[in-house]
């Protein structure tokens, strides 16, 4: 294995993924020295405030501190395997082809083991900030309550830990490639479709796993079961320190042992896939049986058929491309993450639940449209070039790249607001109202989003990208919350403070005046919304930036 | 007579049988009322850097135009402008008679673009992709089908049509960006580097459809490196140097501008670039 080579591609790999991520060139974390720098400071920061903090508390309090200190060594190394990994497997997903990856090495005489060990290298280079965090709160706590013998030890284990992460990673990738690959060539169209699942799936998964609540209960159970579960190799590094911490040397040597030899086993499975599935193979993707050219395009709903065509293809672009997948996970995740806890934790109150029911619909009615449409210029990318070329104006674009916000939003509204009704059931006229509200509220967001998506794109569609520039991303949540906020304003005050009850000459006079009032407002918002938006497509399509 | 007036009154609705009657017709007057491209005095800076600088050019109807220049002349800028993809900072431009900055879409509608990198969507297939173009030119479906068939056929991309293009090479992504180009049947073609990356038989299919074209008076704007095909295939050709234009003519007339009567275009564009030290350059690369 030639060490400078190994040095050279790692290097690479580390600052094509930051030039490639959403910070671009001008990324500084691109530079090794400055995120070394930064991980100095990661863990001296918390490890001197700990430090200083700790001695100060009273003595009772150091009762809690004890089992707060054991909990985090013996799971710290579980969660660091796990978080690189997951964050290994999102970057993979949300990678554009090509992008961060340096297709040279497949021509270059670079071996596969020199691969495996620069691309783990120049991932564990990436997510290191997440080491010397964890260590940097975890060993004060330790040293806090007289655990210094354990915390080299401890060290030890967690950096191992966290390479296997970075190696499992390497393994996964090939076989991800692999499979994607297959799944494509196999299945043309059905592939595209299991894949997007798979992905919003996964995602769904991963992001739930962090939900506090969820990651709160399960470390729980791994401190608990961390000796009944000894056979699972993730579980080996914990499993030491645990026997460290009750003094049984010989059974820590040997899951450290273990746990070393793990190392070299995943390297090698690494090191052997990589060598298989060495370069990617091309792949060709037909979506129909027949060479048959059947012609499309007519009209659909209010979309005129430059419109509907604008339409379709941002469907296509959303259902095909796996980065896109994140942005139609997100409405799952959201109603998933609100949910749980209380679903979880017995029987909610009705009020508690319909309360959550407005709130989940503001979320949704905000979120969804919003972050739909302010993309859809971004991830374009260059082929923006083709919305300049072609004679598309600013009118039919609009109609065009809002039509799949509006219609996902107002399935997803339609559904949380079904499934709300059906656990905590509110008066029809109640519910007309809420729906009425959170409607307008997802026509403004839709301009809000696009208005503000073509004054601020980020045509970047690297690793992560964001299809919004950071200006851009503040401007549309603070325009688009301020909105929900005032539409939802009648609502409110008839639903949380009872003012509006009183008014109407009754309960469904109330509710009639809270849907004129909701509407009115929704209205003049609307209005102003829509001119947001025609000026921002009419400024972008002025002029493309060379 | 009848579309004579009308392509007088709106050019972009004059019909492609009656343009080619008013071209094939001989009236050097009526001819040029048809415009083809022309721009006046434009002029576009990024920042600090002036990419093109006071350019007059006009592309006459039937004309095939050579745009020739070193990278970073200006070629493309102007071509992007031609296409009102980007604003000039001053200056005029039409279109077939159309001021391209007042009615950007009219004038989108009678021209055919190749840029300079084929950007597609490559999550869309080819026939997807084409269908997105077509429609956007307003082609109706019994004639989309017809041409895209056609140009398919002719460019042996056929059996390609259902593909998603993310797995197309750079060559047949060209031919789709050519197709969408030819489509909607333009008077105009403004063709940024159209035949890179095609193999011989299809970049001999394409030159030859652009000589027609032009034998009915299409208006073409071409930009290329390979110089023989400059010089095979182009009327006049414009030279550019740093955003301006430094010889235009014809491949006789640029020689003579040079003093090189007799020799390649290539020698007469190292001489009018300043760039005609190459051999001593190659001498020096110590390889």
């Amino acid at each position: 294995m030639n060490r400078s080579t190994v040095v050279g591609l790692a290097t690479v790999l580390f600052k094509s993924y930051f030039r490639a991520s959403r910070f671009g060139r001008r990324s500084r974390l691109s530079n090794p020295a400055i995120l070394v720098s930064l991980d100095i400071v990661l863990f001296a920061a918390p490890f001197a405030l700990l430090s200083f903090l700790l001695p100060l508390l009273p003595p009772e309090t150091m009762s809690l501190v004890r089992p707060l200190a054991v909990q985090s060594l013996i799971v710290l190394p579980v969660i660091l395997t796990s978080a690189v990994t997951l964050a290994g497997i999102l970057f993979e997903l949300g990678q554009t082809s090509g992008v961060a990856s340096s297709e040279a090495v497949n021509w270059l005489p670079v071996s596969p083991g020199e691969y495996v060990v620069a691309s783990s290298v120049s991932v564990l280079f990436t997510y290191s900030p997440l080491l010397f965090i964890s260590l940097g709160v975890t060993i004060p706590l330790a040293l806090s309550v007289g655990m210094l013998s354990v915390v080299p030890f401890f060290i030890l284990i967690s950096t191992l830990a966290y390479i296997w992460g970075a190696v499992i990673v390497e393994a996964l990738r090939s076989v991800m490639n692999r499979i994607s690959t297959t799944l494509y060539k196999k299945s043309g169209r059905l592939g595209v479709i299991l894949r997007i699942v798979l992905v919003i799936v996964l995602l769904v998964a991963v992001q739930t796993a962090f939900n506090p609540y969820i990651l709160y209960t399960a470390l729980s159970g791994i401190v608990e079961g961390v000796n009944l579960a000894w056979f699972v190799p993730v579980i080996w590094p914990s499993v030491a320190v645990v026997s460290f911490l009750t003094l049984d040397v010989t059974r820590a040597t040997i899951f450290a042992t273990l746990s070393l030899l793990f190392t070299f086993l995943i390297f090698e499975a690494a090191t052997r896939l990589r060598a298989r599935y060495w370069s990617p193979v091309p792949v060709t993707i037909t979506l129909s049986t027949s060479t048959v050219y059947v012609p499309q395009g007519k009209s659909f709903l209010w979309l005129d058929p430059v419109a509907f065509a604008v339409a379709s293809k941002e469907l296509r672009s959303l259902a095909r491309r796996k980065e896109m997948a994140r942005f139609l996970a997100i409405p799952v995740l959201l109603v998933v993450s609100s949910l749980l806890p209380v679903l979880t934790s017995g029987a909610a109150p009705r009020n508690v639940l319909s309360g959550m029911s407005l709130m989940l619909l503001a979320e949704t009615s905000l979120i969804l449209p919003l972050m739909l449409s302010s993309i859809s210029i971004g991830q374009e990318g260059s082929s923006i070039a083709n919305i300049y070329m072609l004679p598309i104006s600013a009118e039919e674009l609009i109609l065009g790249k809002l039509f799949l916000p509006w219609i996902f939003s107002g399935v997803g509204i339609l559904a949380v607001a079904l499934f709300m009704q059906f656990l905590a059931p509110v008066a029809a006229g109640q519910f007309l109202a809420t729906l009425v509200a959170v409607a307008f509220n997802m026509i403004v967001q839709g301009y809000v989003g696009l208005g503000t998506g073509s004054r601020h794109p980020s045509f970047n569609v690297g690793p992560r990208a964001r299809y919004l520039s950071f200006a851009g991303f503040i401007i549309v949540f603070v325009i688009g919350g301020l909105a929900t906020v005032t539409i939802l304003t009648p609502l409110i005050l008839y639903e949380g403070t009872g003012i509006l009850t009183g008014l109407g000459g009754g309960p469904a006079g109330s509710v009639l005046l809270t849907i004129i009032l909701t509407a009115a407002v929704g209205t003049f918002l609307l209005m102003l919304a829509r001119y947001y938006c025609m000026q921002g497509v009419k400024k972008l399509l002025s002029s493309m930036e060379a | 007579m009848r579309a004579i007036c009308e392509f007088r009154d709106k050019p972009a609705r004059c019909s492609e049988k009656d343009e080619v009657d008013i071209y094939r017709s001989g009236d050097e007057g009526l001819r040029r009322s048809m415009d083809g491209i022309m721009l006046e005095s434009v002029t576009k800076s990024f920042g600090d850097n002036v990419a093109v600088k006071d350019l007059t050019l006009s592309v006459l109807p039937g004309e095939v135009h050579g745009l020739l220049g070193p990278n970073g002349s200006g070629k493309s800028t102007t071509m992007k402008m031609v296409m009102s993809i980007v604003k000039p900072d001053y200056g005029k431009i039409s279109l077939c008679g159309i001021d391209v900055l007042r009615q950007p879409i009219e004038a989108k509608r009678l021209v055919g673009y190749v840029p300079e990198s084929p950007y597609l969507y490559d999550y869309l297939t080819a026939s997807e992709y084409l269908d997105f173009v077509g429609t956007a030119y307003g082609i109706d479906l019994k004639t989309r089908r017809e041409k895209v068939d056609e140009l398919l056929k002719a460019l042996q991309m056929s059996e390609h049509v259902n593909e998603v293009m993310s797995g197309f090479s750079q060559g047949m992504k060209q031919k789709i960006a050519i197709t969408a180009a030819l489509l909607h049947r333009p008077r105009a073609l403004v063709l940024d580097e159209a035949l890179n990356g095609l193999d011989p038989r299809s970049a001999k299919i394409v030159k030859d459809v652009l000589q027609r074209l032009a034998g009915e008076g299409v208006s073409i704007l071409f930009s290329t490196h390979v110089l023989e095909i400059a010089e095979a295939m182009c009327s006049r050709i414009t030279i550019m140097n740093e955003g301006s234009i430094i010889a235009e003519g014809t491949v006789q007339e640029l020689r003579s501008k040079a003093g090189m009567p007799g020799s390649t275009l290539e020698d007469t564009f190292l001489k009018l670039t300043g760039s005609e030290d190459t051999e001593k350059i190659v001498e020096a690369l110590k390889l």
